[in-house]
């Protein structure tokens, strides 16, 4: 029952990880219609931004975590400027190619800024483990389990509770429409990418001390991300957190019960049963019928 | 009159065509990662590489002539690793300092076999000797796996006295090859790996896998992998209090790697390396001029492509930069005593056979063995 339990934990912690990701990636899909395949940097570069603010400018953790999620916002607020507002309108394959090059390039010029070694940053909790009715848990896990649910909570009220929300879905579905309404799309585009971008910083960060930085950090995630994605529902934010989820427990209880050499076979397997049944995902959402 | 001048503008021409010739650089080529997921792993071969060419130069060359180091990306990937390899042709260089990750080189290995280059490679992957899908021109300058993997299973036994002995490996050429080197020791040994686990290059959990192996009893546990999974082992071993005792793979316990353990986590674990340059009091000298040149400390792979350059040098100076010449020469070199290794390419040699262990101990390497 311990292993077991551990194991859980572990799927959940990791779950939570792809669910924050799938998220950041599902906003701008349900807010602007976009899939940004650059998100992956984004995320990496949260984690470059948290090491640079705690190990080179010196800022405690807490305030390099405040400056991640600010630079990661102005990083979103000019990507909506000089790449996806001259994109609007374009053939979605167009978008896809773009946001693509983009991560290229944003891979590349990390390498240049901050070198090729792998770097990593502290946990707030230090590096010692917690033990509880015989598991043991790293103090970071939880913070992230409970971070994830309080985030994904917020939003998820925010979005289909408050009018700012409300205004966002109305975008998403038909952005004419959503305009003839009154509602200031483009400023509604703007905001998804900040939050989209917002998020992604957060999760850099978080992940750091687990992942460690590499400029190939966020690519792996983004895979699991877009995994969570599908399998939840394209475009659906509850989707995207019970897909990260579902991925993450899936593999772990896969590795540990059966066998780590097939534990991603095991979970894309899943994926696939899901998408047979339901091949808009677990929670379709409209937009998707638009992509 | 006029043949006589023409003669004399024939070998005026031909002379200053010489000399240009002598006067020309020695181009030296190299295909690595400096970009993508290898290129921190492979920082230190360009770091060798560059010092190498330093020192050389700073000498006044190859009998006068200056050493000029070509560098191409392979963006770490196998086909950027064969367009690099090809833009290098283009540029018609003496000899190819090459990428270390194995794959790479396998896909590279028809063009190296045909154009017939020598080509340098740090890959330590069994399949490039030259028994098995290595070519002439192709030189390792790097102990096999074939030899790493199993000092890693005889110290598991011998020195540490392990009887219940777990792997757990990425699953990748490199994983793979690890795996099948320590299974054939524990084979002639008599003893049976009570735990094979294995995970995905990507992977940054190890929860079940560590527990697996905890179950299993396990007394030593043999890890392989790429410096991201040791920082991730090296957490979830002490957070699941595994007690038995662990062997990484020579990315554990590279200087980069070493800096990104949390605390005293990695105190005790072992690791193996070619050699320890930063800790060798024979090569005291290179390792300090290493530091002082890159801030960090000197490890076994800078080294050996630190060598491959002298002895490539070595065989210019000696034959000229013909490459037929050059590879001839080249196979003849026995137990060529560089900084980071000892190299034989006669008689089908394949490079170094140097091991040793290694222990961490808040944040720095003891020697803990040379295995034979």
């Amino acid at each position: 029952m311990d292993t077991f339990l551990q194991v859980l934990i572990a799927g959940v912690t990791m779950g939570c990880i792809y669910a924050f990701v799938a998220l950041g990636f599902t906003l701008t899909i349900a807010a602007a219609g976009v899939v940004n395949f650059s998100y992956s940097e984004w995320v990496t570069y949260g984690g470059f931004f948290g090491v640079t603010l705690y190990s080179i400018v010196g800022l405690p953790l807490w305030a390099a975590l405040i400056g991640t999620v600010i630079l990661c916002v102005i990083m979103g607020y000019v990507f909506q400027w000089v790449v996806f507002r001259p994109l609007e309108g374009r053939h979605f394959l167009t978008i896809v190619t773009a946001t693509i090059g983009i991560s290229v390039s944003m891979g590349a010029l990390a390498t240049l800024v901050w070198g090729p070694y792998p770097l990593t940053l502290p946990t707030f909790f230090g590096n010692g483990t917690v033990e509880f009715g015989g598991i043991s848990f790293f103090p970071h896990n939880v913070l992230i389990i409970v971070l994830a649910i309080a985030l994904i909570s917020v939003l998820q009220f925010c979005l289909t509770k408050t009018d700012i929300g409300l205004r966002l879905q109305a975008t998403a579905q038909d952005p004419d429409a959503a305009r003839l309404m009154g509602i200031p799309v483009r400023r509604m585009r703007t905001f998804a990418y900040c939050l989209s971008a917002g998020l992604a910083g957060l999760s850099g960060f978080l992940v750091a001390p687990l992942f460690v930085v590499t400029t190939t950090m966020g690519f792996g995630l983004m895979l699991k991300g877009l995994a969570a994605t599908i399998v939840g529902g394209w475009g659906s934010l509850k989707g995207a957190v019970f897909g990260g989820l579902i991925i993450g427990i899936v593999e772990a209880l896969g590795a540990a019960y059966i066998s780590s050499e097939y534990k991603d076979v095991i979970a894309f397997l899943i994926i696939i049963v899901v998408l047979l049944f339901r091949p808009r995902g677990l929670f379709p959402e409209r937009i998707a019928e638009k992509l | 009159m006029r043949i006589l001048s023409k003669s004399v503008i024939a070998a005026a021409l031909a002379m200053s065509f010489a000399q240009v010739a002598f006067a020309d650089d020695i181009k030296l080529g190299m295909v690595i990662g400096t970009t993508g997921p290898f290129a921190g792993g492979e920082a230190p071969l360009v770091n060798g590489t560059k010092m190498a060419v330093e020192d050389i130069n700073a000498k006044g060359g190859i009998k006068g002539n200056k050493i000029q180091l070509i560098i191409e990306d392979t963006g770490s990937e196998q086909t950027g690793a064969i367009n690099a390899y090809n833009r290098i042709l283009d540029q018609e260089p003496s000899a190819i300092m090459n990428t270390t990750v194995s794959g790479f080189v396998l896909s590279q290995m028809g063009t190296i076999g045909d154009e017939g280059i020598p080509t340098l490679t740090g890959a330590a992957s069994a399949q490039l000797a030259l028994d098995k899908k290595g070519v002439e021109p192709l030189f390792r300058v790097r102990t096999s796996d074939l030899y790493v993997a199993k000092a890693a299973a005889r110290f598991a036994i011998d020195n540490l006295g392990g009887k219940k002995i777990a792997v757990l490996r990425a699953n990748s050429e490199f994983g793979n090859s690890w795996l099948n080197q320590i299974q054939s020791v524990l084979t002639d040994k008599s003893v049976k790996p009570v735990a094979v686990e294995s995970f995905e290059v990507a992977d940054r959990d190890f929860t079940p896998q560590i527990l697996r192996i905890k179950d299993a009893g396990a007394d030593v546990v043999i890890v392989s992998g790429d410096p991201p999974h040791f920082v991730v082992a090296v957490q979830q071993l002490k957070q699941l209090g595994l007690t038995s005792k662990v062997i990484f793979s020579n990315a554990g316990v590279l200087p980069t790697t070493i800096k990104l353990y949390q605390g005293d986590s990695a105190n005790g674990i072992y690791g193996t390396v070619d050699s320890v340059p930063a800790i060798d009091p024979a090569r005291a000298d290179w390792a300090k001029r290493y530091r002082e040149k890159f801030n960090i400390d000197s490890d076994y792979s800078a080294a050996e492509y630190y060598d491959g350059v002298m002895m490539v040098a070595a065989a210019i100076a000696k034959v000229g930069t013909d490459h037929e010449a050059l590879v001839k020469e080249m196979r003849t070199i026995k137990d060529y005593a560089g900084i980071g290794n000892t190299y034989s390419y006669a008689d089908k040699g394949d490079g170094g056979r140097s091991v040793a262990i290694v222990q961490i101990g808040d944040g720095k390497l003891t020697l803990a063995a040379t295995i034979k």
